[in-house]
């Protein structure tokens, strides 16, 4: 009887699992293969640090968990990371450059908050961004990620 | 906590609002000490965002470095009563409605004042929007490509010059 019960249970065991393994499957069954990403940001050849990246879909037909976001350190090394874990699901990316805000003590409502902000920014390498890499619409930076492929040096041209 | 909040655009970060190039950043309808008029609107009244819907779950939403607020609904308090009134009254199309934290960005700064300015909905992939005619329109604007995230922002920005169809 006992035994029975355990074999009756057994179709129902089986799709727990697999439920379970499709959603820990990173990208999932549909999505296009993930891709730990990394790389460096130059402008004009010479290093872009401390800047953000947003890598946003070219394809449709996916959530915006595939949107990618990056933060360039002070050597403008960076790596995506996506809602669907770390790297990007493989696939067209548009890529818009911004800066990142400025240390949490330049973020307060006070009257010399305006010219210590511009300090900081106009104390960063190799500014300003160019105007049109932070528009979707004008942002000339079009990243094919591959599977395999890991390394995505981003050159940007003033 | 404040579930409706104002159209700051693309660039809503309430940090920017100190920042020494205010009027070229800002690109929505409302921000601190900035202010639009109807001739503003040059994209017309029905096809901008005045304000819309807020959702304050995400689970990955922990308490950063850098951010005094402990979870999302502290992060935003009622009109002006946040040490940085930002928080509490605008959201932007910096990340597109719905968005939410990924579980690698748990406790990072930057991700977390994504979220508190995201618009969304608790309702299904559709949120509310009031727009500048005052009609409302409960649009799908969850960004999931470019072409759908620059949608909002064009839906955000009054006056960009871009022709837009609602979804």
């Amino acid at each position: 009887m006992r035994a029975r019960e355990v074999i009756a249970r057994w179709p129902c065991v089986a799709v727990v699992v697999v439920v379970f393994a499709v959603l820990q499957g990173g990208c999932g069954r549909s999505r296009p293969p993930m891709v730990p990403i990394a790389g460096t940001v130059t402008l004009d050849g010479k290093p872009l640090p401390k800047v953000r990246l947003e890598f946003t879909p070219a394809f449709s037909g996916f959530g915006s968990e595939l949107l990618g976001m990056a933060e360039a350190g002070d050597d403008a090394a960076f790596r995506a990371t996506s809602g669907v874990g770390e790297g990007l699901c493989a696939g067209t990316y548009k890529v818009t450059v911004h800066e990142q805000p400025p240390p949490a003590d330049m973020q307060e409502y006070r009257a010399d908050t305006p010219a210590r902000q511009k300090a900081y920014y106009a104390a960063l390498a190799n500014r300003p961004i160019p105007e049109r890499y932070g528009s979707l619409a004008t942002t000339p930076l079009v990243v094919e990620i591959v599977p395999g492929t890991t390394d995505y040096p981003l050159a940007l041209q003033r | 906590m404040n579930s409706y909040v104002g159209n700051a655009g693309q660039n809503h970060w309430d940090w920017l609002n100190e920042s020494i190039n205010a009027r070229e950043w800002f690109n929505g309808m409302f921000q601190v000490n900035q202010r639009r008029t109807i001739k503003d609107v040059s994209d017309g009244l029905t096809k901008t965002i005045m304000a819309g819907e807020r959702f304050s779950k995400d689970d990955n939403f922990v308490q950063a470095s850098g951010m005094a607020c402990v979870d999302l609904p502290s992060c935003r308090g009622w009109a002006w009563n946040n040490s940085r009134s930002g928080l509490d009254l605008f959201a932007g199309s910096r990340v597109p409605a719905n968005w939410t934290i990924p579980a690698s960005g748990r406790g990072n700064v930057t991700f977390n004042r994504l979220r508190v300015h995201a618009f969304g909905s608790g309702h299904g992939e559709i949120s509310g929007y009031v727009m500048g005619d005052g009609s409302v329109q409960f649009l799908k604007l969850d960004g999931a490509d470019a072409d759908s995230l620059d949608l909002f922002r064009r839906l955000t920005n009054p006056s960009d010059g871009q022709p837009v169809k609602l979804p």
